[in-house]
């Protein structure tokens, strides 16, 4: 019994320990899996595939240090989204520098103003998607419903 | 003195016996070879490449009963070869460990800032 009470006790310490950013963090998730894979790949001495998937598990890694950076920016400087100015819909724009993705839009003033609110979008609009299990493809010019999260007026197109 | 003269030739003929003891056999230096090998997991990495090079010791080992001469030379090849496999293999796992290392790097880094993150929305500075 008292091991099963610790047991427990663990286990709400280590969720509690487990930043809440990086649990709705796809890609971060991604990296930790990755680098998991690798670790077993080099175990069975599969050297070549613990590479590549050391090398996967980079890029998620820095994409996952993207999707925080920008959170980060939100949180440190950014104002609170006024209601005048939250969009109904959205377009997908091509800016390669800083490319379009669901968390990103979601993280915009007159969405969200928070990428962790990336998942409404995606559920609301999957339908429409190329690929319906894809939340990663999106494309230029696809138009996004912006669901309200609290009744909160919604209005026009960016 | 006399039996300092009788005993020093004696010691000197003791000594360079033991001065000329031969150095580790071929066979002893293909097993070390083969060990380092196995270090690496060569056996399991590079299967085809380890398998040659025991074969070329199981070959010497054959030999040994009756050709000493073959026998070493096949030692010799059983160790090159072990010793080339190893340095093949022993690049590919440094190399995947080195991008290994740096993932779990980036995903530590991910943590702090994740923390940080976290630590903000919570109503620090």
């Amino acid at each position: 019994m008292n091991k099963a009470v610790l047991v427990i006790c663990l286990i709400l310490l280590a969720a509690g320990l487990f930043a809440q950013s990086l649990e709705d963090n796809e890609y971060y998730k991604k990296s930790v899996e990755f680098a998991n894979m690798s670790q077993a790949a080099m175990d069975a001495a599969d050297y070549d595939a613990a590479a590549e998937y050391a090398v996967e598990s980079q890029r998620y890694a820095a994409l996952s240090r993207q999707y925080i950076e920008d959170a980060l920016a939100a949180a440190r400087g950014r104002p609170a989204p006024s209601q005048g100015a939250l969009v109904a819909e959205y377009e997908v724009k091509l800016n390669p520098a800083r490319r379009d993705c669901l968390w990103r839009i979601a993280g915009y003033e007159f969405i969200y103003g928070n990428s962790r609110e990336w998942r409404r979008l995606y559920e609301f609009n999957k339908n429409t998607f190329r690929n319906p299990d894809n939340p990663n493809l999106i494309y230029p010019g696809q138009i996004l419903k912006v669901p309200p999260i609290s009744g909160e007026t919604r209005q026009g197109r960016r | 003195m006399k039996k300092l003269c009788v005993f020093l030739p004696v010691l000197v003929v003791l000594f360079s016996c033991a001065s000329t003891q031969t150095g580790p056999s071929g066979k002893d230096l293909a097993e070390q070879a083969r060990d380092k090998a196995v270090s690496v997991k060569a056996e399991v990495a590079a299967k085809d490449e380890f398998a040659a090079a025991q074969a070329a010791f199981d070959e010497a080992a054959s030999l040994e009963s009756g050709n000493k001469a073959a026998a070493q030379a096949k030692y010799q090849e059983a160790e090159g070869l072990f010793n080339a496999v190893y340095e093949s293999v022993k690049s590919r796992r440094d190399a995947a460990q080195k991008e290994l290392d740096k993932a779990r790097s980036d995903i530590k880094n991910v943590e702090a800032e994740a923390a940080e993150l976290d630590r903000i929305r919570k109503g620090g500075s």
